[in-house]
């Protein structure tokens, strides 16, 4: 499984399923079934992640957007009484991310996460971006802030905070913090980065900077996101997935999604009729 | 304002309700606030004649005079480093496991129920079940060792539910950001749960080191003594010790072989100093499982024969005999004499030997122990108009400074570390 399958092998709109057109892959959901305990909170979800591209994740609440986009980090490992079944391949090396085999720390420093919330630690500007070097082994203090520096200006954060990087990353403003918490996140240099609903907690203005830099950032590495602004998924994502009860309900082009919705329940949702 | 009169009535009603209240309220915690400072003004009062260095400095006499908590207020520091040596990595590794590693079933409630139930259990039962296991089984002695691992125990679950509250605490969204970033579970321990855990944990370790610097019935129960004129070897110290080889006396195989405990007062050992003969010193010897130390004052005119009777006025029997019957004790003196009530004699310098070397560095914990609250409660027990009321009341405010010293230690590191760890 080492060469990119091309998406339009695959069956269009078949149930709960559906594919990116075109370009190079970075994954592959297949028949993805996830329960908490008893609860199937996903079910039979296949779909494709373009390399390179942004996919956003939309739906109403409780729909598994966000347990979704978390299979792809295992963040699920952290709770106990979790079920994966089926695929999440990484391309190109065609990794089954869910696999039992597969070291969920190893999935992790390959893929990693901004949060709802901006969560950076309570530590230095420095320290948290220094974090994911130093986890890797990194201890010489020049590589860690030549390290540290490529991060902060990759966030469009270097400016603004360059000269307080020894001060604690509270005292930056919200935005700046999920700056900071993007620029900690590329300290891994991973291949893909998970957004989940990184603007649900900032204002206008910062989240027009959080959308800029997710464009920006998407020519060096792969950008899901789960949003609950319809606007956002138009504004930034080339794919998008509209999930439903657990379901993929349609995917395609955002284009496509928004302009001509191949279901009524999709262009319902995108037209604020419920969600 | 514009309201009905019944409105306007039933709003000044409610004000009325309000402002009672807050005036109980505040009534309530002057209480309580004056109960606590009468209680101090009623130490400083009767203590703060007798409280002062020397108070600190003396050994305990049978005079109230001069009589000071030296011993108690070492014993009390040696027995704090034991129990905090004891209860905070125990109880902060317990609470690190139960929170971030232990699955939660069936067993871990169990133990979760159990870590509630040991907080609750009395303070003496704790010391029966360090008299059964530790002097009785374990050997330990009436020493600060024992003392410090049962005080340890019985504040071991106050450190644990601290430290479970200081990490439940943190928000789940700094975990999910340290795993996210590819750290193992150790790592997130390391660099987040523990030092963001650390300013709770912290005040936790100092409010149960304060409960156990109070504490007296688990310490009676070990057999605390209550009469301590010497202070446990520093670390390395010299450790000048005589071995008097018992060629004079014949002692018989049952007195030999004869637990020290069991055994009549028959045997004290003594030292010379320019002539005079001093029981002022430390007259140690140790049994299998006892170790006691005498005191005995107004030594400098003692004739033989009141020497055998100061013998007979010592609690317990000052000397081990080793595998070749000899003697062995320790001073800081140079010359030694061996008494015996049955020859009623002395048997001076019997082929004493001198030996040397150091203390190791935990001999401490072997030693016995008073501490200030026991100290203060011998004070306390003895008839009125001898005069040790008053250095009780000075015990009692040395007690009161510490705890409050702690609680207020706890309360500053809280805020200082608290100022750097917002979410």
């Amino acid at each position: 499984m080492n060469v990119a399958t091309p998406a339009v092998d695959r069956p269009e709109s078949a149930p709960g399923s559906g594919s990116a057109g075109g370009g190079p892959l970075k994954a592959r959901v297949e028949s993805l079934n996830f329960f908490y305990g008893k609860f199937q909170a996903l079910k039979n979800v296949s779909m494709t992640i373009a390399e390179n591209k942004i996919t956003a994740l939309i739906g109403p609440s409780g729909c598994g957007k966000s347990t979704l986009l978390r299979c792809f980090n295992r963040m699920h490992d952290l709770v106990p009484d979790h079920k994966y079944e089926g695929r999440i391949t990484l391309l190109p090396d065609g990794d089954n991310l869910i696999g039992a085999d597969i070291d969920p720390i190893a999935v992790r420093m390959r893929i990693s996460m901004v949060f709802q919330k901006p969560n950076p630690f309570p530590k230095s500007i420095f320290e948290n971006v220094a974090f994911g070097p130093r986890l890797r082994g990194i201890t010489r203090k020049d590589e860690l802030m030549a390290e540290v520096e490529r991060c902060l200006r990759a966030a469009a954060l270097w400016d603004e905070c360059k000269d307080r990087l020894p001060k604690n990353a509270y005292n930056l403003s919200g935005g700046q913090q999920q700056r900071l918490c993007i620029a900690r996140s590329l300290a891994s240099r991973p291949e893909m980065i998970l957004f989940d609903e990184p603007t649900s907690a900032l204002d206008p203005i910062a989240t027009s900077r959080i959308e800029e830099l997710m464009l920006e950032l998407k020519s060096s590495v792969t950008i899901a996101v789960v949003t609950h602004n319809m606007q956002q998924a138009a504004r930034v994502s080339d794919f998008t997935a509209f999930m439903y009860l657990g379901e993929l309900a349609e995917f395609n082009s955002t284009n496509k999604i928004f302009m001509n919705p191949g279901k009524k329940l999709t262009a319902d949702y995108i037209s604020g009729r419920f969600g | 304002m514009g309201l009905t009169p019944i409105q306007h009535k039933l709003l000044l009603r409610r004000k009325i309700v309000d402002r009672l209240f807050v005036a109980l309220g505040a009534a309530l915690a002057v209480f309580c606030l004056s109960v606590l400072a009468m209680m101090i003004a009623a130490l400083i009062r009767d203590g703060s004649s007798r409280f002062g260095w020397s108070f600190l400095t003396q050994f305990p006499s049978s005079d109230p005079e001069i009589a000071g908590v030296r011993s108690a207020f070492v014993g009390t520091i040696l027995v704090m480093i034991v129990t905090a040596a004891t209860a905070i990595p125990l109880g902060v590794m317990a609470g690190i496991y139960l929170e971030e590693y232990a699955r939660k079933n069936w067993f871990t409630a169990v133990i979760e129920i159990n870590i509630a139930n040991l907080a609750g259990v009395p303070s003496i039962i704790w010391g029966l079940m360090a008299l059964g296991l530790l002097v009785q089984y374990l050997n330990t002695g009436r020493s600060v060792l024992t003392a410090g691992l049962t005080l340890g125990l019985l504040v071991l679950p106050i450190v644990i539910v601290a430290t479970r509250e200081a990490i439940r605490a943190i928000p789940q969204a700094i975990r999910e950001a340290s795993y996210a970033c590819g750290a193992t579970r150790l790592q997130t321990v390391r660099y987040h749960i523990v030092p963001y855990a650390m300013p709770g944990v912290l005040t936790g370790c100092i409010i149960a080191m304060s409960r156990a610097i109070g504490e007296t019935a688990p310490l009676v129960t070990i057999g605390a003594l209550t009469y301590v004129a010497y202070l446990p070897p520093p670390p390395l110290s010299e450790r000048p010790w005589l071995l008097g080889t018992v060629s004079g006396l014949t002692f018989s195989e049952e007195v030999r072989t004869t637990p020290f405990a069991a055994l009549p007062p028959a045997f004290a050992v003594g030292a010379t100093r320019a002539g005079e003969i001093e029981f002022d010193v430390r007259l140690e010897a140790a049994g299998p499982s006892q170790r006691t130390v005498v005191n005995v004052e107004d030594s400098a005119t003692l004739t033989p024969a009141g020497l055998a009777e100061a013998v007979d006025a010592v609690q317990g029997v000052l000397a081990r005999f080793d595998d070749d019957g000899h003697l062995r004790f320790e001073s800081e003196l140079d010359e030694w004499f061996l008494i015996s009530r049955d020859t009623t004699g002395i048997v001076e310098g019997l082929g004493m030997e001198r030996g040397g070397g150091r203390h190791g560095f935990l001999d401490w914990v072997n030693s016995g122990f008073t501490v200030v609250p026991i100290q203060m409660y011998d004070w306390v027990s003895r008839p009125e108009g001898q005069g040790f009321k008053a250095n009780a009341a000075a015990a009692g405010i040395l007690l009161v400074t510490m705890t409050l010293a702690m609680n207020a230690s706890a309360i500053y590191l809280r805020n200082r570390l608290r100022r750097s760890i917002r979410w």
